[in-house]
């Protein structure tokens, strides 16, 4: 049984007449104890899906299409508010911006401990010797005097860190986790994924990583999701996708890692800029900005296979089908 | 905002409309004493007066005044205190509560300490205090309720702005080298707004009842110019022979006043604090 | 050899942490003696551990904070505490470095408009200032809270950018990004050092990135600058922040 299963989700924003097409007929689903990874273009709508999934879209964003399974339960007739605290006990959140999980007034303690107890029935000096343990596991160093701090007296890597503590505390069924490393240096982040990769084992947790670290989605993750204006452009196994990409966004994101031209020379670059959403244009959202774009592409390309396990949607995929 | 929220600001924007246009609802000048009928004094509501048509739809008190004619013009003086000390001690609240938390340090201790001193002593003594010296009238009690409540604002607008200028905006504005007035105005108060407009709400209320407090007592407002409080003390010695209407009826209308101001506060409350908001 | 652009000296820090009301105070020492010289139209690269006082050093070079011991210099002359014309910052937390209640057009052009740098429409200014960073015009509109995680981080480098600093302090400025308009954006700095002889101090912890555009790289361990090297050197981080796990 699969933890998380998506189907053609939809998301509108703004009024019904010309609404903003963010997100359109994304399809997703994760096993237990798996790792998918959701990269894409700034902007294509990685956290509206995430937040979706966790059931805190607030107007003017609007679910207005596709079913959500979460555990074998069907939630998304359940209105958003009534979703919230269904999944509460099931899912966990990593925001993108830690301050949006931290409480500027409150210690780090009060808010790890109210987030035990808010779950489970445990003393409040259990809840703290969690907490405490839990802080040391994603690498805070004198954990207990970071306790008392207040979040503002925490760097921007130990704020994450603490958020990710807050997120794994509970132990959820499923993890979404967005972009929740982006300030760690790469020990740290290897035993970050290290920690999530315990828990994985240990207690089958299913895990959404929202990232935009090619090399951390290919190292980490199973699958691997890339998404353009809104849309899953192509989806496979990590290792494949990043190794012969099958779409060309796909590869031009690789193109473009420093490293692969010499230091101080221009960085590949895709000309343009994503598609307006509202109304999305007609055909391939890519069209405009795609080297390979050719007038086939004034239909939209349906989602196709290519190659074993894998999609994508284009008419021209790099890689051809076998 | 809840729908109570919408409910109180409409029942309050009524009733300031109705104390803006009291001299044309009023069907006479309460004030006005040629218009007095002493023969009507005391009628019970819905009593016809004697001379002239009209209906005394809350009765007459024991000049013979309409009731309803003076609670209008009671509304309006009450309204008209409570909303200008409001503003008065907000501003006067935001702007040393915001110097305080910009500068800290010696400006800081200086104004914390005040506000402290004035918020041991409780506000209607320091009301009476000032009355006392100063003799009644509209101006004299606004300044006494200005006295009494500017230091709720400035500890309000002092610790929303400190957790304002943590944040890295200010910072930013700092390094684009805005003018300090311009940082403290245009970024920091704008969200310190909804803490502070909570607050005013709530002190609105708090504002209206001890003018009405020290109106009964005798001491806010002369007799020419009955506000809510005086009127409810006028009838208070007739209470007990039945004459239930001189001063309950105000009453009434002070209670409706105090409980939108309570419930709007509670709206703005909620609505400035984004947990609540998605409930 | 001649004059820096920027000096710092002898740069300490330290936070008193306030603990319970019965714990006595204790102290936080963030940075401990640090000294970096900018020359005009380097880039420098700062990596180090989380924790190790990246961004403390950035507030201080800024401006921002009053450091504990030491003196910046700018040209020699020293610098008074305070911000300082021509030194702009992209924060590392891009949501709580844009005012909540205001729009980007707002955020991006109060500060020029102030100083006077806005020659033609205020609109078209604030279109260019959106382009050069990647980002459609047409966000100019929105409130912070309304753009996604990299579109909020574009704005933050976008308003820096548009009061033509001589010294950029990024802390973590492209961490937010998709790698294509991370090249984007770095291709943007290269091209402001080349043109303007933009002076960059580049915090990440993306060794790629730092290699790729800084010449010169510090390596900050425990509120120390430990090592400092030629970019090109730099294959991982030294031993010195390993050696903590
Ligand atoms: N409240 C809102 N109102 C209007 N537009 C919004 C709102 N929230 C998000 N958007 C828009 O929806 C699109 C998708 O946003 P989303 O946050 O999902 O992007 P993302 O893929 O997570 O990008 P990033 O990698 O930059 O975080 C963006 O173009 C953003 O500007
Ligand atoms: N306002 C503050 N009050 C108390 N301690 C603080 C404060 N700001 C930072 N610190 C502490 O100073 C140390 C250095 O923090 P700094 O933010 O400079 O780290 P950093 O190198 O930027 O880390 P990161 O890579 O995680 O952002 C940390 O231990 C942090 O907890
Ligand atoms: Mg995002
Ligand atoms: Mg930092």
């Amino acid at each position: 049984m699969s933890v998380l299963d998506v189907k053609d989700l939809t998301i509108h924003i703004g009024d019904t007449k010309s609404p903003a097409h963010a997100v359109d007929s994304v399809s997703l689903h994760i096993e237990r104890g798996e790792v998918v990874a959701l990269v894409g273009e700034s902007g294509s709508g990685k956290t509206l899906t995430g937040l979706a999934i966790a059931g805190l879209l607030d107007p003017p964003l609007r679910r207005v299409g596709g079913e959500i399974t979460l555990l074998g339960e069907d939630l998304s007739a359940l209105p958003e508010r009534q979703l919230r605290r269904r999944r509460g006990d099931r899912l966990a959140m990593v925001f993108q911006d830690p301050m949006a999980t931290l409480n500027p007034v409150l210690r780090i303690e009060t808010q790890l401990v109210e987030t035990i107890r808010a779950h489970r029935n445990v003393g409040r000096s259990a809840a703290r010797d969690e907490a405490l343990a839990m802080l040391d596991e994603v690498g805070i160093t004198f954990p207990a005097q970071r306790l008392r701090a207040y979040p503002h007296e925490l760097s921007g890597g130990m704020r994450q860190r603490v958020a990710i503590a807050a997120a794994l505390i509970n132990q959820p069924a499923l993890l979404i986790a967005d972009e929740p490393t982006t300030a760690l240096d790469v020990t740290l982040q290897a035993q970050i994924l290290a920690l999530i990769d315990q828990y994985r084992r240990d207690h089958g947790t299913a895990v959404l990583w929202i990232t935009h670290d090619l090399g951390v989605a290919a190292g980490f993750a199973d699958r691997v999701l890339v998404m353009y204006a809104g849309q899953i452009v192509e989806s496979g196994p990590c290792a494949r996708v990043l190794h012969a990409p099958a779409h060309p966004y796909t590869a031009a994101l690789l193109g473009a890692i420093p490293g692969s031209v010499p230091p101080g020379t221009p960085l590949a670059t895709l000309p343009g800029q994503p598609p307006s959403l509202s109304p999305p244009p007609e055909g391939c959202r890519f069209r405009a900005r795609c080297p390979r774009a050719e007038a086939a592409c004034i239909a939209a390309p349906p989602q196709v296979a290519a190659g074993e396990a894998r999609t994508v949607r284009c008419f021209f995929p790099l890689v051809t089908p076998p | 905002m809840s729908r109570r929220g919408w409910f109180s600001l409409i029942l309050l924007a009524a009733l300031l409309l109705a104390a803006l246009l009291a001299p044309w609802l009023a069907s006479q000048n309460p004030y006005d004493l040629a218009t007095l009928d002493i023969l009507d004094a005391r009628l019970p509501p819905g009593s016809a007066a004697l001379d002239h048509g009209g209906t005394y739809w809350l009765g007459t008190d024991a000049q013979g005044r309409d009731m309803l004619s003076a609670m209008l013009y009671g509304l309006r003086i009450s309204l008209t205190v409570g909303v200008l000390s409001t503003l008065l001690a907000l501003t006067a609240g935001v702007v040393l509560g915001l110097l305080a938390a910009w500068h800290g340090r010696w400006v800081d201790a200086l104004i914390m300490r005040v506000v402290d001193i004035q918020l041991s002593f409780p506000a209607i003594l320091l009301a009476l205090v000032l009355l006392a010296l100063t003799g009644p009238g509209v101006s004299k009690i606004v300044l006494a309720l200005l006295a009494a409540q500017w230091a709720y604002y400035a500890r309000t607008a002092r610790s929303a702005a400190l957790v304002e200028c943590q944040k890295d905006y200010v910072a930013a504005a700092r390094l684009l080298r805005l003018p300090t007035w311009r940082i403290l105005l245009r970024h920091v108060l704008p969200n310190c707004l909804p803490t502070l407009l909570t607050v005013a709400a709530l002190q609105l209320a708090a504002a209206i009842s001890l003018e009405a407090t020290l109106s009964f007592l005798g001491l806010g407002l002369p007799v020419t110019e009955p506000s809510l409080g005086l009127l409810i003390a006028n009838g208070f010695q007739y209470l007990l022979s039945g004459r239930y209407w001189i001063s309950v009826f105000p009453g009434l209308l002070l209670v409706v006043v105090l409980t939108s101001c309570n419930l709007l506060a509670d709206a703005l409350r909620q609505r400035a604090d984004p947990r609540e908001a998605g409930r | 050899m001649n004059e820096p652009l920027f000096h710092a000296r002898n740069i300490s820090q330290s936070y008193i942490l306030a603990n319970g009301w019965r714990q006595r105070r204790s102290t936080l020492q963030a940075l401990d003696d640090v000294s970096l010289a900018l020359h005009a139209g380097e880039a420098v690269g700062i990596v180090g551990e989380s924790g190790s006082g990246k961004s403390t050093l950035a507030r201080i070079i800024a401006g921002l904070l009053p450091p504990t011991a030491g003196e910046r210099f700018w040209q020699g002359q020293r610098l008074p505490d305070g911000p300082r014309d021509g030194i702009q910052m992209v924060f590392q937390d891009a949501a709580s470095a844009l005012n909540p209640r205001a729009r980007v057009a707002e955020l991006i052009a109060e500060a020029p408009r102030i100083h006077g740098l806005i020659t033609g429409d205020e609109s078209d200014f604030v279109a260019t200032q959106l382009s050069r960073v990647g980002l459609d015009p047409q966000l100019a509109q929105r409130y912070p809270h309304q753009l996604s995680g990299g579109q909020r981080a574009r704005v933050g480098i976008a308003r820096a950018l548009a009061v033509k600093p001589q010294l950029l302090v990024c802390d973590e400025a492209v961490a937010a990004l998709d790698v294509l308009i991370q090249a984007q954006i770095l291709n943007l700095l290269q091209q402001l050092r080349r043109e303007l002889g933009l002076t960059l101090l580049f915090i990440s912890h993306d060794l790629g990135v730092v290699r790729h555009l800084c010449e010169r790289v510090v390596v900050m361990h425990h509120g120390r600058i430990v090592e400092t090297a030629a970019a090109g050197q730099l294959v991982g981080l030294p031993q010195a922040s390993l050696s903590r796990s």
